[in-house]
């Protein structure tokens, strides 16, 4: 199997060693860039499969090098950022960021944030179609039936709507933008996203915690996620 | 005032509902019912179908003849009381459905008929789309009623709601001297003779009609503003000519009155003499009038009634309210009057006539001719007519020894006489040369020499000739020096002001502004001026500034934006006027002047001057001002930006320790007491964090401590992200949290509302024994959301209670506390509490210590 090429773009060297450690750990190539410079010159000459881009970088405003990148090239950006206002995140997802991490950050929660941007991209067969399972949650795709243990869930067509999306994106960051226009169609008008959020708060009580951890994690202004380990095509037996 | 019969049928015949027009009198007798008629017969000739629905000629032949062209619907008659009473038919009129009906006497209360009031008559025609003009007197207004009862003593039955007359598209407010109506009413035309002898006690006695007037005028006043309010229409500007005539004082108030009820602005102007000083008594007139409220105008010119029509052209006035002596003089017979004059050049101008009342004060004849034209004679003025006489009357000498011919002489006089009236002011010395050549060429030019007889009897003539032609001429010239001297003191004014304007268009401070509008006042005025440009400094004459109580006045003067001093209404005992410069209620400097050198008149046209000050005032601090935000804005982006990259900074090298040591924590193949020392760093960075998090934070509220940028946010979903960010770094304790059914919306800045809950976590595990537990709970309490946090550890002693629950003061715990951060971090939280409005409140529970976070909240209560 052909292993995975990661480049991480970021100026402090000792976080480049720590994130050099935790993907050679988990079996990824790792190519390192200090600058945007050496990042551009790389990526004309290689094709890393993920980029982990820190933002603040000696040359250029790490948001600049990602514009200029996703002017050329699709390939999927993680983004380790200091700044955690709001209105900065969004931005970033508007210049087309698939996930970010902010600063301090735990090693871990990293490489699994990696995993689940590169599972996505090469795995997409099979979404929307089978069963899946995340702790004591069991969500099956084609009958749209939600159990919770033994105990049937009922959901609205909306609440449903949010959970399959969320569940099938296990890992990453949705947006309102992206939850909404998919669950409320795309004329809802945008920008007023507290029915979302309300349906939200609605979906989190029917799920309820699992191992007092919630199912789904919030990023306030952002957006969801969904953060149990989600496994795929169960055999559950069909009653 | 009144729309055109053409004006209101085009209304007419484009609403649906009919339109509504009363004819508004303050008496009986004042002719509402024939002007109506009139109208109404003027509609008819052109084409409209008007018929009378009811009309009474109280026997008045002029009324009963104009009735006579109308068809008239028949009323319904009854009997009551062995009287035949008619009423009304308003079934019948709504059947013809005419386009305008007549009904006379809106007051009137129905004997027999469907409806107790006429009015309600009315209303049922106009609600059929008829048109309807009516008449009423205003004792009949409800809201008038109390007010006439105390003037009259008559309290009148028959009242009609204020509110049906405010539906009404037109008032036309018939108004009559009362005098006349007086005159009227003893030619019996009003009453019947017996009726009239009542009416005398009661409402007919001159005063008591021109209060009646007086308040006729403002209701009818009152309606058109409404009107004109609703429809947007441009807004009235009375404007009141001021002469010395005591009829001026009454013009004044009552320009005063119909500008208040329109709220409308208004201007008294006085026309002054060219060269001549303003009068005291206008000058009382122009004082009364400034304290009403006027804007005052002096304009120089020698034709009041020229110089007050092309004011009025310019001006867009309205209205005129001219003071006026009834008397007819026996020039009257000669000129026309000023407002005839008005009229003839403006003629959609409302004028008003206000007379003289207490007529004690008419001018004699002879005091007239006494004071015009001026009676002081400057002596080279004098000196030069003799010179230039005995110029001609030499130079006559001597051609008396070529010619014989005297009409060379006549000529020779005419030249003297025209150069005497040329060079001398007013046509007085111009005349008076005239009459003198006329006596020195009979005397020395014609037969017989030396004597004022004469033999040809074509002389006579002659003389009366010469004396009308030399009048003439001499009062023509004069009169285009006057007109000269005016164009060249107006160009001279409007040259020095367009100057000033110029000069202070520069970028200049304030005390550069006010030395050049200084140079400028003194160079018109000829009189020292000085400017306070703010409250202590000043600019000009420093003898100005010596006598008066000065700083007390300016702080006044400052205070208030009002002027005061000499002449003013406020510390009218002061050697000096003030006049502050005021823009949008901020003085901007105040004006320093000698009373006794200003007068009314001047001090209007010193305003002209401090116009383009005021101006280039304003202009200099919004300058500053935009200069002074710009600062301010860049401070606040620098600092932001400043913070951003500090955070930055600060938050890289943490991270990477952090990072290093929750990866040696994972190596399992240590020593103890390795993983001992690794879980050091761990727990010291994580402090060392949140240190860098609230020093940042309190930085921030500093920065908009007033204005905290909150947003609608779910609580659950602040208080979830502040924990799962806090189980990242903290793995080892166990949080439970316990949401309501209920969704709770909070105003909150979600960073800052955060930061508290993760200072409150923070702190119950540094005060949690080992295997700590936290347990969250939500729940609403009356208007509050309580999110209680609760450990199983060291529960606070009675100090720290007390210390943290005093709201006033920040909970800093004592200092030598072994568990760092507890201080700073409670305070914060505290801090961050109240600007949301809320509270921190710490307690302890069975199992440890407990702090209740209080926050205004809302419940969701839309979701299907």
């Amino acid at each position: 199997m052909i292993k995975k090429q990661i480049l991480i773009i970021e100026d402090d060297d000792p976080i480049q060693r720590i994130i050099k450690l935790v993907m050679n750990g988990a079996g990824f190539d790792v190519l390192q860039a200090h600058n945007a410079a050496s990042a551009k010159l790389l990526l004309m000459t290689e094709s890393p499969d993920l980029l982990i881009l820190d933002l603040g970088l000696p040359d250029t405003d790490g948001s600049n090098l990602l514009s200029a990148i996703r002017r050329s090239n699709s390939v999927p950006v993680l983004v380790l950022t200091a700044r955690d206002q709001t209105e900065d995140k969004l931005a970033l997802f508007q210049i087309g960021i698939d996930d970010y991490v902010t600063k301090p950050f735990e090693p871990l929660e990293l490489l699994a944030r990696v995993k689940s941007i590169l599972s996505r991209t090469y795995t997409t067969t099979g979404i929307g179609k089978g069963i899946l399972q995340s702790g004591d949650l069991m969500v099956d795709l084609d009958r749209q039936i939600t159990k919770k243990g033994e105990e049937q869930i009922h959901l609205s067509q909306k609440e449903y709507g949010l959970l399959s999306l969320l569940i099938q994106h296990e890992q990453s960051v949705l947006t309102y933008d992206v939850l909404i226009k998919n669950v409320w169609g795309q004329y809802f008008i945008s920008g007023h996203n507290d029915t979302l959020r309300v349906t939200m708060a609605h979906l989190r009580r029917k799920l309820g915690t699992y191992n007092n951890n919630q199912y789904i994690s919030t990023d306030v202004g952002v957006g969801y996620r969904w953060v149990v380990e989600v496994k795929d095509n169960v055999n559950y037996p069909r009653s | 005032m009144a729309k055109n019969s053409d004006e209101w049928l085009k209304d007419v015949r484009n609403s649906e509902r009919g339109r509504l027009k009363i004819f508004l009198g303050y008496a009986a007798g004042v002719g509402k019912t024939y002007r109506m008629l009139e109208e109404a017969h003027a509609l008819l000739g052109s084409g409209v179908d008007v018929v009378i629905g009811h009309v009474e000629d109280h026997g008045r032949e002029e009324t009963a003849q104009l009735i006579g062209g109308f068809e008239q619907i028949p009323e319904i008659t009854h009997n009551s009381n062995h009287n035949r009473l008619a009423e009304m038919n308003v079934k019948a009129i709504i059947e013809r459905h005419p386009e305008i009906v007549i009904v006379d006497e809106l007051a009137h209360t129905n004997t027999n008929s469907w409806n107790k009031k006429r009015y309600q008559d009315i209303y049922e025609i106009l609600t059929a789309g008829i048109s309807v003009y009516t008449t009423v007197n205003i004792q009949h207004i409800e809201s008038l009623h109390g007010l006439i009862t105390l003037i009259t003593g008559v309290s009148v039955q028959e009242k009609v709601p204020d509110l049906f007359l405010e539906q009404a598209d037109d008032i036309e407010l018939i108004d009559v001297d009362p005098k006349v109506l007086l005159n009227r009413l003893q030619a019996g035309k009003i009453y019947p003779a017996i009726q009239a002898e009542l009416a005398k006690d009661n409402f007919f006695q001159l005063e008591k009609l021109t209060q009646l007037r007086e308040i006729a005028l403002q209701q009818s006043t009152q309606h058109l503003s409404q009107l004109n309010a609703n429809k947007g229409q441009q807004v009235r500007h009375f404007i009141v000519a001021i002469s010395e005539a005591p009829s001026s004082e009454n013009a004044i108030r009552w320009a005063y009155r119909q500008a208040k009820a329109f709220g409308s602005p208004w201007t008294a102007v006085h026309v002054a003499r060219i060269g001549s000083s303003v009068n005291p008594i206008i000058q009382n007139h122009l004082e009364l009038a400034q304290k009403l409220g006027a804007h005052i105008v002096v304009i120089h010119g020698n034709s009041v009634s020229d110089t007050l029509i092309s004011f009025i052209k310019q001006s867009k006035v309205s209205n005129l309210i001219i003071g006026k002596h009834v008397q007819r003089t026996w020039h009257s017979i000669w000129t026309s009057t000023l407002e005839d004059k008005v009229l003839d050049q403006i003629p959609d101008i409302d004028i008003q006539i206000i007379p003289n009342q207490s007529g004690n004060n008419k001018k004699k004849i002879w005091q007239i001719f006494l004071k015009t034209p001026d009676m002081a004679l400057p002596r080279h003025d004098v000196g030069l007519a003799l010179t230039v006489l005995l110029l001609v009357t030499a130079l006559n000498y001597v051609l008396t020894y070529f010619s014989a011919d005297n009409s060379l002489k006549i000529m020779m006089y005419f030249v003297g006489i025209i150069i005497v009236s040329r060079l001398t002011t007013g046509y007085f010395l111009g005349l008076l040369t005239t009459l003198i050549s006329v006596f020195i060429f009979d005397l020395l030019f014609v037969e017989p020499f030396y004597s004022t007889t004469f033999y040809r009897e074509g002389y006579a003539f002659v003389f009366v000739m010469m004396f009308i032609t030399a009048g003439i001429v001499s009062s023509l010239t004069s009169k285009v020096t006057e007109q000269m001297t005016v164009s060249v003191s107006a160009a001279y004014k409007s040259q020095i002001l367009s100057d000033l304007s110029l000069k202070l268009m520069t970028d200049m401070d304030p005390k550069k502004l006010s030395e050049i509008t200084i140079q400028s006042i003194t160079s018109y005025f000829k009189q020292d001026v000085g400017f306070y440009y703010s409250r202590q400094k000043f600019v000009g004459n420093k003898h100005l500034i010596r006598y008066d109580d000065v700083p007390e006045v300016v702080q006044w003067v400052w205070h208030h934006g009002l002027p005061a001093g000499s002449g003013t209404d406020t510390l009218t005992g002061k050697q000096n006027f003030y006049l502050p410069i005021v823009y949008q209620g901020n003085t901007l400097a105040i004006l320093v002047g000698e009373g006794n050198k200003f007068n009314t008149a001047e001090r209007s046209d010193l305003q002209g001057f401090i116009t383009p000050l005021s101006l280039a005032l304003k202009n200099y601090y919004l300058r500053h001002e935009a200069q002074k935000n710009a600062y301010e804005k860049l401070d606040t982006r620098l600092k932001n930006d400043l913070l951003q990259s500090v955070s930055h900074d600060l938050r890289t090298p943490l991270t990477s320790i952090l990072a290093s040591s929750e990866l040696l924590l994972k190596d399992h193949q240590k020593s103890d007491q390795t993983t001992k020392l690794i879980k050091n760093i761990n727990q010291e960075t994580n402090w060392l964090m949140q240190m860098i998090e609230n020093i940042l934070t309190v930085t921030r509220l500093q920065q908009n401590t007033l204005e905290l940028p909150k947003k609608s946010e779910l609580l659950e979903e602040l208080l979830l992200e502040a924990v799962d960010k806090f189980k990242w770094f903290h793995s080892q304790p166990q949080i439970v949290t316990n949401l309501p059914d209920e969704v709770i919306w909070v105003q909150a800045d979600g960073r800052l509302f955060q930061q508290m809950i993760l200072n409150v976590l923070d702190n119950a595990i540094k005060y949690g024994g080992k295997d700590v537990k936290i347990e969250i709970n939500v729940s609403i309490i009356g208007e509050k959301a309580h999110i209680s946090l609760q450990n199983n550890g060291q529960p606070f002693s009675k100090k720290q209670l007390i210390k943290i629950n005093k709201q006033n003061r920040p909970a800093l715990v004592e200092q030598n506390d072994h568990h760092r951060g507890l201080g700073i971090g409670l305070f914060l939280c505290q801090t961050i509490a109240k600007l949301h409005g809320g509270q921190l409140l710490a307690s302890n529970w069975e199992h440890g210590a407990k702090i209740i976070l209080a926050i205004p909240a809302e419940l969701d209560d839309n979701y299907d």
